[in-house]
């Protein structure tokens, strides 16, 4: 029995040598954490591992200014599921940001616009330079922003559909007003173009300045003289500045 | 007065009462399996209570959070009631704390801004707003107080987590608001007692009152009334409730003169907690187990260890989120440092126990998103506290 207890004991019990070495191994661990945290620059070391939630990954790349990573991932998750509105919202808003709109900055600018002369004019100030680049960005967000079915439009992405329609067209009036030429090449399908979005503006609805605005301007159009293009031609050469 | 004594030394006189760990451990298997079997109904209210403990204490969180084969203090009610059984002597602590808890971001948004007021630049503009919008708020606090003896104790308890965070590009793409919060208050009481010389068994009640909230909003509901609708929205949204939370614990311990090895079960919220108000989702049962090394001295002793909560996946959450790892060294029952990882994250922590004060202050990180590594905060946290030995 005492021959047993010893065994069980030295077993137990490791050799002096062995036990500083265990100390100090383990001693070195802990110390060696504390700088890891700082050397890992605060890294999550199990990130790897973790699923991927690729909605709330374009979320964070949004709030940190990667707008066409946003894009890229939310187009991904669409093409595995195009029932996904709110990715699909995510990425109009995404498209409109890399065409510097942003709802808030839409919604800040045009609450306090003081600019004097009719609304495009107002709206001029506070929209983005009316490149063609700038132009196939709201071109794209809206081409989204259409794709969400009318009963799946929540009180939010309606008010964002209005405002990008809205914003969408009178970058469109900035850019044909803007530029002599482009309004002198100014095509049917342009003016068909600019009244199908102000349509879209006002078919959300909404109580914001640049969706009245829009509403507004739409009305011009529709009681000006002449064919479509006549019309549209009439409204942009009155609102040229 | 002496930190973790619970959980200190063993005597060396002690070291040849170790027995072979094969039977405990068979033991601690057919514990772990008992406590299994009270499986939890299959739940479909989320909550916003996931594999965490109801209550974790601060120090324990600067180790990463595992807690489940050592404990501090008030953690043992919380993370393992059956630890008590194990230290020497039988009265352990009376003690009290208060820990805060403040998000890395708020503060330094209170910095610049105090900064601002004293150059006399401060201006409540949008700009300002718009560096509300981006910075997101967190705060916490804990307050407990209690007796803690080898076979067990009592307390009161109370903790709130509270996170703001503004997004300019929400879900749907609108700026967006959200607000999160969790409370508890409540009593404790545990009872824990040893089984032969290696294992410690322990239960742990926990009668609380328990309040939620989780509301987002979106600028379109800024649009249309304002923080009013805000105000409005979270009273409707927050849960409140009464329920008894229940937890059992198992630990196994294989001392040696310089180094224990220590294997622990819990099951929290055993068959599921409910509360008194239907709206408010139950908290699920998990099933936690963890694994601790101690290499010590006599006055010093380091202990390593890793915990995998919620085994099950009752709350499906991933296992990086169920995660906690980490080290705390204790020199001379004085002095304590921990370092470890929170979900992933690392964290790091002091001690000082000054006679009758103890100040504990650290950093840990929070996950905010949906999976460990994708949205991290760092918080730090200040406490301080007595404790009667």
């Amino acid at each position: 029995m005492n021959h047993m207890n010893k065994k069980r004991k030295r077993l137990i019990q490791l050799n002096p040598k062995w036990m500083r070495i265990l100390h100090s191994t383990t001693a070195l661990s802990l110390f060696a954490a504390a700088p890891l945290s700082l050397v890992s620059c605060g890294r999550n070391i199990v990130a790897g591992y973790a699923p991927k939630n690729e909605q709330e990954k374009a979320e964070l790349d949004m709030e940190s200014g990667k707008f066409s990573a946003a894009a890229e991932r939310l187009n991904a998750l669409l093409l595995e599921d195009p029932t996904n509105h709110s990715a699909r919202s995510l990425l109009a808003s995404a498209y409109a940001a890399q065409a510097g709109i942003t709802a808030l900055g839409l919604i800040k600018s045009a609450g306090s616009s003081s600019a004097s002369g009719n609304s495009a004019q107002r709206f001029n100030a506070i929209l983005p330079d009316a490149t063609t680049q700038n132009l196939e960005w709201m071109d794209k967000a809206c081409d989204n922003m259409a794709q969400i079915p009318l009963e799946a439009r929540t009180t939010e992405i309606k008010l964002q559909y209005s405002l990008f329609f809205s914003a969408y067209a009178f970058l469109q009036v900035k850019y044909f007003t803007t530029q002599a030429e482009a309004l002198a090449s100014l095509s049917a399908e342009d003016a068909t173009k600019l009244i199908q979005t102000l349509a879209q503006a006002a078919e959300a609805g909404g109580s914001s300045p640049l969706t009245k605005a829009a509403s507004t301007f739409s009305t011009s159009i529709s009681s000006a003289s002449g064919d479509g293009i006549t019309k549209v031609k009439t409204v942009l050469a009155a609102s040229t500045p | 007065m002496i930190l973790g004594k619970h959980q200190t030394t063993v005597s060396p006189l002690r070291a040849h009462e170790n027995v072979s760990p094969t039977p405990v451990l068979q033991k601690l298997v057919v514990c772990a399996s008992v406590l299994t079997l009270f499986s939890p109904a299959v739940l479909n209210a989320d909550t916003l209570r996931k594999s965490a403990p109801l209550y974790e204490n601060p120090f324990d969180l600067s180790a990463g959070g595992a807690s489940l084969t050592r404990a501090t203090q008030e953690g043992v009610f919380f993370s393992n009631p059956s630890l008590p059984a194990l230290g020497r002597g039988v009265l352990r602590w009376i003690y009290g704390r208060t820990a805060v808890h403040f998000g890395a971001d708020a503060i330094d948004l209170a910095r610049t801004s105090f900064q601002k007021k004293k150059a006399g630049t401060l201006k409540v503009d949008s700009s300002f707003i718009e560096s509300l919008l981006k910075t997101p708020i967190h705060i916490g606090n804990d307050v407990s107080l209690g007796f803690i003896s080898a076979y067990g104790g009592f307390g009161i308890f109370q903790t709130l987590r509270a996170d703001i965070e503004g997004r300019q590009y929400g879900s749907v793409g609108l700026p967006e608001v959200r607000t999160k919060a969790e409370a508890a208050a409540g009593l404790v009481a545990s009872g824990s007692i040893p089984v032969g010389d290696t294992l410690a068994l322990g239960a742990s009640i926990k009668p609380s009152y328990a309040a939620e909230t989780f509301e987002s909003i979106a600028l379109s509901d800024f649009s249309s009334g304002g923080s009013k609708q805000m105000l409005a929205d979270l009273k409707t949204n927050t849960k409140y409730g009464y329920g008894v939370s229940v937890s059992l614990g198992a630990t196994a311990q294989f001392r040696s003169q310089n180094f224990d090895l220590r294997l622990a079960s819990t099951v929290d919220d055993v068959g599921q907690t409910k509360f008194s108000v239907a709206e408010v989702p139950p908290w699920k049962q998990t099933i936690n187990l963890g694994i601790g090394i101690v290499p010590h001295t006599r006055k010093n002793a380091l202990h390593c260890a890793y915990d995998l909560r919620d085994v099950k996946a009752a709350y499906g959450e991933h296992w990086t989120r169920r995660s906690r790892a980490g080290c705390k060294a204790l020199f001379n029952s004085r002095v304590g440092i921990a370092a470890g990882y929170y979900q992933g994250w690392p964290s790091y922590g002091i001690v000082l126990n000054l006679t009758v004060m103890r100040l504990e202050a650290g950093s840990y990180t929070r996950e905010f998103g949906t999976e460990a590594g994708t949205q991290g905060r760092r918080v730090y946290f200040v406490a301080t506290g007595f404790e009667m030995p």
